[in-house]
């Protein structure tokens, strides 16, 4: 490993669970979930469609609603406690310390007012923390929109609708920058967009973490986009995060079967095709979850213990972690078992 | 047209029909020169504006080849397809199917031509009836056109197509609604439903956008199992040029801009000897899973990378506001497509621009192996 790998969490989620009533009983999204942000870097969350992605980066935002419960576990944001926050507590955590970009982000502005406006009420509804001047609002609204190389002359006076898809997102992003805050989650920020709108959003997320020094947590689907952007990589399966590390050791050496798998699921333009291939198996049903560990019925390592014990994750002093059965301890993960 | 341009022109046609894996010279489909404009509405000034969604397309469909249609968002993929499966009629140009000019062909001809080319939407979920079940919306073309007779055999074919799509235990699909579906298992039921009248050609419009990389590789692999075994033509339209090459290995790839083919070549050839500048940007735009790599490639070799209004195309190359090898010449002469190396390519300045990218590959693969 490389040196100053020494992680200094930003946030730190123990034992997250959250779970959601539904007809057939208590679905699970996420399940004694651990996992930690460091501060000042880009992290990744990757995992298959359902895994639980979106509602833990949720959980720390704190915006899970009813009838979803968070019914254990803690989330810690620079040292505090974020599920104890007072309401008044909460509404300068939001937007201030943390802001998200949802996914499909395009359809979460209203549709009727103009952009500019849609801006000022974010900024009174803190005024009591931020308290800007109209003038100083519009003067750093402005700034953002230009940061995302957006026209702020035509972008303030427009209707979403008359922005494409791609402006809308940038909008979105200058949106969550608006009031500083110290972490941004951007869940799927660019699913529906071709390479070359891709490539430069990212240029312009990479741009804004280096010169702001913002934490950023990114939740997809898409590995190339992890490979090109990411710090530090979290895997989640069925509600847990099953390894995280350094993001080259997680595409050199991952260490979980299911991280393997997933790297290997894509399709790349500079290797060989042969060697790509689908992961076998579907994912668990979160009602009816195997005993055990979650991925035994579709991991080629699976072996009795798998089939009884859900495994413990093992943290290196490297910043590395995994939870498998493979590695039993911090000192064997740094054999590779996968391939 | 001058006569150079005619020469290409034979070229491009000898280039296009000898292609690929097809042994015979047999054109299943062929578009010549056709384009389609579209008005949008009256303009603040009172003329309306006419989009060149498609302009000027030429190319040889052959009976069980695989053919990748890449390029930007709005630079026309969704329209072809809607030209190639007869939804939409070109505003100009000939579309011939087994050599006769669509318009023209007799009822029957019409019907089998219906039959025989299909698609694969891009939204899944407005192709699909919310109303109908699974087993309605899949037996009914079938019954229609006598494929199979009495609602026993629609039956069977139906559990028979689940199954060839991967969708199993069939029986557990057959009473669902599409919403009740997620949209990879909506996606193969749109699969089922163009098989299932024995086509020659599938047109398939971005069926993996909306599926996450575990579930793309099996539908991929799907499509090229329907191509081998039952000798189905494929027309895969995708922004996603990495799909495009896992499942058009054999293939060929038509790279699209701003409703023109910029260049057209055996993928293998178009991706790894990229001639024109707009496919170089987008190949190095796409996010590859390697770390290394990926972050080798920083700067997009792009002036600008906002896409020109459609209705008012650049002067010249339509390419040249956001080429970086623009010259005086770019701005006034549209360059026609002419053979390069492997492919055809329409800019003026290929050779070079080949040149560039081989240096700038050497360097990746530099780095790929310190
Ligand atoms: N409001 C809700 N009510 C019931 N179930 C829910 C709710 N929100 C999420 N879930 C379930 O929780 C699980 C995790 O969902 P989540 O959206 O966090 O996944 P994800 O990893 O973000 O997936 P994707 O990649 O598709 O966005 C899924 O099974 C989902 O159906
Ligand atoms: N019915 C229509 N009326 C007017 N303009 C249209 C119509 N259909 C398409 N266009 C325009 O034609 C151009 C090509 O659109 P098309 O849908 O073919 O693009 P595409 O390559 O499929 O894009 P995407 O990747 O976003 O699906 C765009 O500029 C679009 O706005
Ligand atoms: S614990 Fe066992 S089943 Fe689970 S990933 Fe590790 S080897 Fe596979
Ligand atoms: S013709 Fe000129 S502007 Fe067009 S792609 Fe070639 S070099 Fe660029
Ligand atoms: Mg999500
Ligand atoms: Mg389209």
């Amino acid at each position: 490993m490389k040196e100053g790998n020494i992680i200094e969490p930003l946030v730190e989620v123990k034992g997250l669970t959250i779970e959601f009533p539904v007809r057939s009983g208590l679905l699970r999204a996420v399940n004694e979930a651990d996992f930690v942000i460091p501060k000042g870097k880009i992290t990744a969350l990757v995992g298959e469609s359902g895994s639980g992605k979106s509602t833990m980066a949720s959980a720390i935002m704190r915006a899970i609603t009813v009838p979803g419960l968070v019914s254990g576990g803690s989330i810690t944001f620079d040292g505090r406690d974020v599920m104890s926050l007072g309401k008044k507590e909460l509404q300068a955590y939001k937007w201030e310390q943390v802001s998200m970009v949802f996914q499909a982000a395009q359809n979460a502005l209203n549709p009727v007012v103009r952009i500019k406006e849609q801006i000022m009420e974010t900024f009174l509804a803190h005024a009591r923390s931020k308290p800007y001047t109209e003038k100083q609002m519009t003067e750093r609204a402005r700034n953002l929109l230009d940061y995302v190389r957006l026209d702020p002359d035509r972008v303030l006076n427009s209707f979403p609708h008359e922005l494409s898809g791609g402006m809308k997102q940038r909008v979105m992003i200058a949106f969550s920058l608006l009031l500083d805050p110290k972490l941004v989650i951007l869940d799927e920020p660019t699913t529906a967009l071709d390479v070359i709108t891709q490539a430069y959003i990212f240029d312009i997320l990479k741009k804004i973490h280096k010169e702001m020094n913002i934490t950023m947590l990114l939740l997809t689907h898409d590995i190339g986009v992890v490979a090109k952007t990411a710090d530090r990589v979290g895997v989640m399966y069925a509600g847990n995060v099953v390894e995280a590390g350094d993001v080259f050791d997680m595409f050199k050496r991952p260490k979980h079967p299911y991280t393997a798998k997933l790297m290997k699921a894509v399709p790349s333009l500079y290797e060989d095709v042969s060697e790509r291939k689908g992961i076998p198996g579907s994912p668990p049903d979160l009602l009816d979850m195997p005993p055990g560990c979650p991925f035994h019925p579709r991991c080629d390592y699976a072996h009795d213990k798998c089939r009884k014990h859900n495994p413990i994750k093992v943290y290196t002093p490297a910043g590395h972690e995994v939870a498998c059965h493979l590695y039993p301890n911090p000192e064997s993960v740094a054999e590779v078992r996968t391939s | 047209m001058n006569a150079r341009n005619l020469d290409y022109e034979a070229e491009l046609r000898q280039r296009t029909r000898g292609a690929a894996r097809t042994t015979s010279s047999e054109v299943l489909m062929r578009l010549d020169h056709v384009s389609m404009y579209f008005e949008r509405g009256q303009s603040m000034f009172g003329s309306a504006q006419k989009v060149g969604a498609v302009v000027d397309v030429n190319l040889d469909i052959h009976p069980g080849e695989i053919i990748a249609l890449v390029g930007e968002s709005g630079c026309g993929k969704t329209t072809l397809g809607n030209i190639i499966t007869g939804l939409q009629k070109p505003t100009s140009g000939k579309l011939l199917y087994k050599g006769e000019e669509v318009p023209k062909l007799s009822r029957d001809k019409a019907n089998q031509f219906r039959g025989e080319v299909q698609m694969v939407q891009q939204d899944s979920y407005a192709a699909l009836n919310p109303m109908r079940t699974i087993y309605q919306s899949l037996s009914a073309p079938i019954l229609q056109r006598k494929i199979v007779r009495g609602r026993k055999a629609a039956k069977a074919r139906v559990i028979e197509l689940l199954q060839t799509v991967g969708l199993t235990p069939p029986e557990r699909f057959l009473d669902k609604y599409p919403h009740q579906l997620s949209g990879g298992q909506r996606q193969r039921i749109l699969m089922a439903r163009a098989i299932s009248l024995n086509p020659k050609i599938i047109v398939a419009d971005e069926p993996v956008s909306m599926i996450d990389v575990s579930l793309r590789i099996s539908i991929l692999n799907l499509m090229a199992e329907l191509n081998r075994k039952l000798d189905i033509a494929i027309i895969y339209i995708t922004h996603d040029l990495a799909t495009a090459r896992y499942i058009a290995g054999r293939g060929r790839m038509a790279v699209m801009y701003l409703g023109r083919v910029m260049e057209l070549g055996g993928v293998n050839d178009v991706l790894s000897q990229p001639k024109h500048p707009y496919l170089q940007a987008l190949l190095s735009a796409v996010p590859t899973p390697d770390p290394e790599i990926a972050r080798a490639m920083t700067e997009l070799p792009l002036r600008s990378l906002e896409m020109p209004n459609a209705a008012k195309p650049p002067s010249g190359c339509r390419f040249h506001p956001r080429c970086p090898m623009a010259s005086a010449r770019c701005t006034s002469e549209e360059p026609q497509l002419r053979l390069v190396g492997s492919e055809l390519t329409a800019c003026h300045y290929a050779e070079e621009a080949h040149e560039l990218w081989q240096r700038k590959m050497a360097d990746i693969s530099a780095i790929k192996h310190v």
